[in-house]
C-alpha cells in the first residue's frame, strides 16, 4: 500500500521551479531515494512532504488524505526527521533530545525514557553512558545515531531523512549505513530519503528516483538504475564504475563457497592436483574461529597477522575493497561467535558481478 | 568542582598602578580638618594618622603578595590573605579621618587627595587573591558588617560625608528607595519589551529593522536630552487623558523619567538577544520545526534558551548603565540618588555630592556581579 503519494506536485521559488510535475508512490515498508546533484529539487520534494515547503501546484496524499487537511504540526509529529545537521537541542541532554515527540504528544516521562532507552540501545549506544550526556559531548556518528533514535521515538511510521549520513566520514558513515539497514530489518518503516550519494542510494533503497532540476529523470530499482541507466544523464550520474557500485547491493554470503579448513596443530591436506582443489586452508582454532593461512600440505599454525576476514553481513564490495587494500588470495565470512563461515576468492566476485548484470538481481 | 573565586589577574602592570596609587596616597593631603561645615581646614598627611598609614601598608601588603604567590594555589591560608589585608585595609582608611579629627580636636574631616587616592589603589587590589567561593563572600559580609558596626557606634560621626549622611536622615532612604524603584522598575520593564522586541529584530524585515532603528536612536539621545523630549510629549498626554493625569503621569516627575530609563535599557537587551536568537544554528531551528513544535514552542523551548546568555548580558549591561543614568533624573524632579548629588553641586558641598554618588557605585558594582553571576551560570547551562 502506498503510505504517501505526490501527484503532479511542484514548486516554485520566484519564477524558477524547484520542483516540476512531481508523481511518486512512496510503498509501505521500503526506503525510497531521491537522488540527484545540488538543485535537482530532492530537498523540496522531501520537505514537501511534512509541509515544511508547500507545493504551488499539484497535490499529496498522506494515508490518502490530502496533506493540506493536516495541521502541521500534528503531521510533523507522525513523521520522524534526521537531516544531515542533525539538529540536537544543545541544551538538552540525548535522553530529553530522543524524548521530545513523545512528549510533545503528550505521553508519560517514564514511558518515554523507557522508550528513549531502547531506541539507543537499538541505534547502538549504551543507553547508561549516553543518557545523560549533551550533544556537544558526542562524535558526528553518535549524533547521527542520536537523530535516527529521535525520529523513531515516537514510533512513526514514515521517517523522513535529508542526507542524514552526510555529515560523516566514510569509514563512520558505512557503519551508519549498516546499523540502519539493520534497525530497518526489524522495523520496517517506511522511509523516504534524500541523498546525492549513489552509493548510498544504491546500498540502501528499495527503489531510487533519480532527479535533475526539478524533474524526475528515472525511477527504478537501485539493480536497474545501474544496468540501464536511461539517457545521457543517467548513463554520466551512474558513472563508468557502476558495475562496481552494483557490487554494493550484493551480499558477500549470497556467493561465498563452504571454507576448507585445517584444525590448528595438524597439518593440511596435500594438493591432489587436480586444479578445483583448495590452494588455501583456513588455520581454525577448537571453536572454528580462523586463526591463520597455510597451503596445501602445510603445517596448520596460528599466522602472525590476523586472517583477512569480514563480518557475514559484509557486500561485495567490501570484500573487494579488503582485497585491493591488504591483497589476500581469500577473504572469509565469520559469524557472530567469530567462526568461519565462507570465503570467496577474486573469482566469485567476477562471477557474481556478471551475474547481476544479466539478472539485475539485487540482495 | 569546585567553585574558587580568583578574581580578575593582578599582572604586572595592575601591581604597579596600585602600588604607585598606594605611594602617591602616602605624600598627599589624606584629609581636611575643619571646626564645623562651612570653614575651610587645614590639610593633614597620611604621616599624622597611624590608621591611614596602617591601612596603606596593608593595602601595598596585599598587593606585594598577591603578585608574589603562585595563582595555583588555592588550599590554606596564603592565598586568602591578600583579600582579608585589603578588606582591612579599607575599614582603617575609612576610619583615619575620622579618628584624626577626634585626636586633634576637630568636629569634621573630608576626604582629601589622598584618601581617594588610597582608595584607587585598593580598589585595583580588591579581588586579588584566590578564595573558595563562600568563604570570599563570608569576608566580604564580615567587612560590610564591621563598617556598619564602627558607623553605629559613632566611630565615623567626624568624617564629613558619613555626618552629611546623618544630616539627611530618612530622606537618604526615602532617596534609595525611589533610585532603586526607577531603575528596577525601567530595567524589568525594558526585560518585558526586550524579549519579543529581539524577537522582531531578529526576524530581520521592515518591523525589525524598526525596531533596531528606534532603540538606536533612543540610545544615541543623551539622557538629559530625551528627558527634555519628553517633557513637552508626556505633558500634552496627561492634559489629553485626564485617567493619566491621575495616575501620575506628567511631563516632569517619575513617569518622563521611567520612560526614558525604559528606552535606554531597552536597546542593550533587545539588541544582544537579537544577536543571540540569530546565532541559534538553523539545522536545530528547522529539526525543532521538522519535529512538530509549534511556532511558539520553537521559540520558547529552543531558540529562547539558546540565545538567553545573550539577553542576560545584555541585561548585564542595561542594569547597571540604568543605575547610573537614574541619577540624572533627579533633575526633572524624580527624586532618586541624583537629588544629593545636584543639591550638592549647587551648594558647593561635596560631602552631598558624595552622598549621593556612593550608593550608586556600590549598587551598580553589586548589580554587575549578580548579573554576571547568572549570566556564567546560564552560559554553562547551553553548552
Amino acid at each position: 500500500m502506498e503510505i504517501l503519494r505526490y501527484e503532479g506536485a511542484g514548486k516554485r521559488y520566484g519564477s524558477t521551479w524547484a520542483l516540476r510535475d512531481f508523481t511518486l508512490g512512496v510503498e509501505e515498508g521500503t526506503i525510497t531515494a531521491l537522488i540527484g546533484p545540488s538543485g535537482s529539487g530532492k530537498t523540496t520534494a522531501l520537505r514537501m512532504a511534512n509541509r515544511m515547503a508547500e507545493p504551488d501546484e499539484g497535490v499529496i496524499r498522506y494515508d490518502g488524505r490530502a496533506l493540506r487537511s493536516y495541521r502541521p504540526e500534528i503531521l510533523r509529529r507522525s513523521m520522524g526527521y534526521v537531516i544531515q545537521s542533525v539538529g540536537l537541542f544543545p541544551h538538552w541532554t540525548v535522553l530529553q533530545n530522543v524524548c521530545a515527540v513523545p512528549r510533545l504528544l503528550g505521553r508519560r516521562a517514564r514511558e518515554a525514557e523507557a522508550r528513549a532507552d531502547e531506541l539507543l540501545s537499538l541505534v547502538g549506544l549504551e543507553p547508561a553512558l549516553y543518557r545523560g550526556r549533551r550533544p556537544s559531548e558526542l562524535s558526528g556518528g553518535e549524533a547521527q545515531r542520536v537523530g535516527v533514535a529521535r525520529a523513531l521515538a515516537a514510533d512513526p511510521p514514515l521517517l523522513l531523512m535529508d542526507e542524514p549520513f552526510g555529515a560523516v566520514d566514510p569509514l563512520q558513515r558505512a557503519k551508519l549505513q549498516a546499523s540502519f539497514l539493520d534497525i530497518q530489518k526489524r522495523l520496517k518503516k517506511t522511509v523516504l530519503l534524500v541523498t546525492h550519494d549513489l552509493d548510498e542510494a544504491v546500498r540502501l533503497a528499495d527503489r531510487v528516483v533519480l532527479m535533475r532540476g526539478g524533474v524526475v529523470v528515472q525511477e527504478d530499482t537501485p539493480a536497474r538504475l545501474l544496468a540501464e541507466p536511461s539517457g545521457d544523464f543517467a548513463r554520466d550520474f551512474v558513472g563508468e564504475e557502476r558495475s562496481l557500485k552494483r557490487l554494493a547491493r550484493v551480499a558477500a554470503s549470497s556467493c561465498a563457497r563452504p571454507p576448507a579448513t585445517a584444525l590448528a596443530g595438524s597439518d593440511a591436506p596435500e594438493a591432489d592436483g587436480s586444479c578445483d582443489g583448495p590452494s588455501l586452508y583456513w588455520v581454525i582454532d577448537g571453536r572454528g574461529r580462523p586463526v591463520g593461512l597455510v597451503r596445501p600440505g602445510g603445517r596448520a599454525k596460528p599466522g602472525e597477522k590476523a586472517p583477512p576476514v569480514l563480518p557475514l553481513g559484509a557486500t561485495l564490495k567490501e570484500v573487494l575493497a579488503l582485497m585491493l587494500e591488504d591483497g589476500p588470495e581469500l577473504v572469509g565470512l565469520v559469524d557472530d561467535e567469530g567462526a568461519i563461515r565462507g570465503e570467496l576468492g577474486l573469482v566469485d566476485i567476477a562471477r557474481a558481478s556478471s551475474q547481476a548484470v544479466v539478472t539485475g538481481e539485487s540482495r | 568542582m569546585e567553585a574558587i573565586d580568583h578574581g580578575p589577574k593582578l599582572g604586572r602592570i595592575g601591581a604597579a598602578a596600585a602600588l604607585a596609587l598606594l605611594l602617591a596616597a602616602a605624600f598627599s593631603p589624606f584629609a581636611e580638618l575643619r571646626p564645623n561645615r562651612i570653614v575651610r581646614g587645614e590639610s593633614v598627611g597620611v604621616m599624622s594618622s597611624p590608621a591611614a598609614l596602617a591601612g596603606l601598608a596593608a593595602a601595598a601588603a596585599a598587593v606585594a603578595l598577591s603578585s608574589a604567590a603562585s595563582r595555583r594555589t588555592t588550599g590554606g591560608f596564603l592565598p586568602l590573605l591578600p583579600r582579608i589585608l585589603t578588606r582591612s585595609s579599607a575599614l582603617a582608611l575609612l576610619a583615619a579621618p575620622s579618628l584624626t579629627a577626634r585626636s586633634l580636636g576637630m568636629a569634621r574631616a573630608s576626604p582629601g587627595p589622598g584618601f581617594w587616592l588610597a582608595a584607587g589603589g585598593l580598589a585595583i587590589a580588591w579581588r586579588s587573591g584566590a578564595a573558595r567561593r563562600p568563604l570570599a563572600l563570608a569576608l566580604d559580609l564580615v567587612a560590610a558588617a564591621s563598617v556598619v558596626a564602627m558607623a553605629s557606634a559613632g566611630g565615623l560621626d567626624a568624617f564629613s560625608p558619613y555626618a552629611e549622611f546623618l544630616a539627611q536622615g530618612p530622606r537618604f532612604w526615602a532617596e534609595l528607595a525611589r533610585h532603586l524603584a526607577l531603575s528596577l522598575g525601567a530595567f524589568l520593564t525594558a526585560a518585558a519589551f526586550a524579549v519579543p522586541a529581539a524577537a522582531l529584530a531578529a526576524r530581520g524585515g521592515p518591523a525589525g529593522s524598526l525596531v533596531t532603528a528606534l532603540a538606536g536612536a533612543a540610545q544615541n539621545v543623551p539622557s538629559l536630552a530625551l528627558f527634555g523630549l519628553l517633557l513637552p510629549a508626556l505633558a500634552a498626554l496627561a492634559d489629553a487623558l485626564p485617567g493619566l493625569r491621575a495616575i501620575g503621569v506628567s511631563g516632569i516627575g517619575p513617569a518622563p523619567a521611567l520612560v526614558a530609563l525604559t528606552l535606554y535599557a531597552l536597546l542593550p537587551m533587545a539588541l544582544s538577544g537579537a544577536a543571540g536568537l540569530r546565532m541559534v544554528d538553523p539545522g536545530v531551528r528547522d529539526a525543532a520545526k521538522g519535529m512538530g513544535l509549534s511556532r511558539r514552542q520553537v521559540f520558547r523551548r529552543v531558540e529562547f534558551p539558546l540565545a538567553l546568555p545573550s539577553f542576560l548580558s545584555g541585561a548585564r549591561t542595561a542594569l547597571v548603565q540604568t543605575i547610573g543614568t537614574a541619577t540624572v533624573a533627579a533633575l526633572i524632579g524624580a527624586g532618586g540618588m541624583g537629588y544629593f548629588v545636584f543639591q550638592g553641586l549647587g551648594q558647593a558641598a561635596m560631602d552631598m555630592v558624595i552622598v549621593g554618588v556612593v550608593p550608586v557605585v556600590v549598587m551598580s558594582a553589586l548589580a554587575d556581579r549578580l548579573m554576571g553571576a547568572f549570566q556564567t551560570r546560564a552560559e554553562g547551562y547551553i553548552r
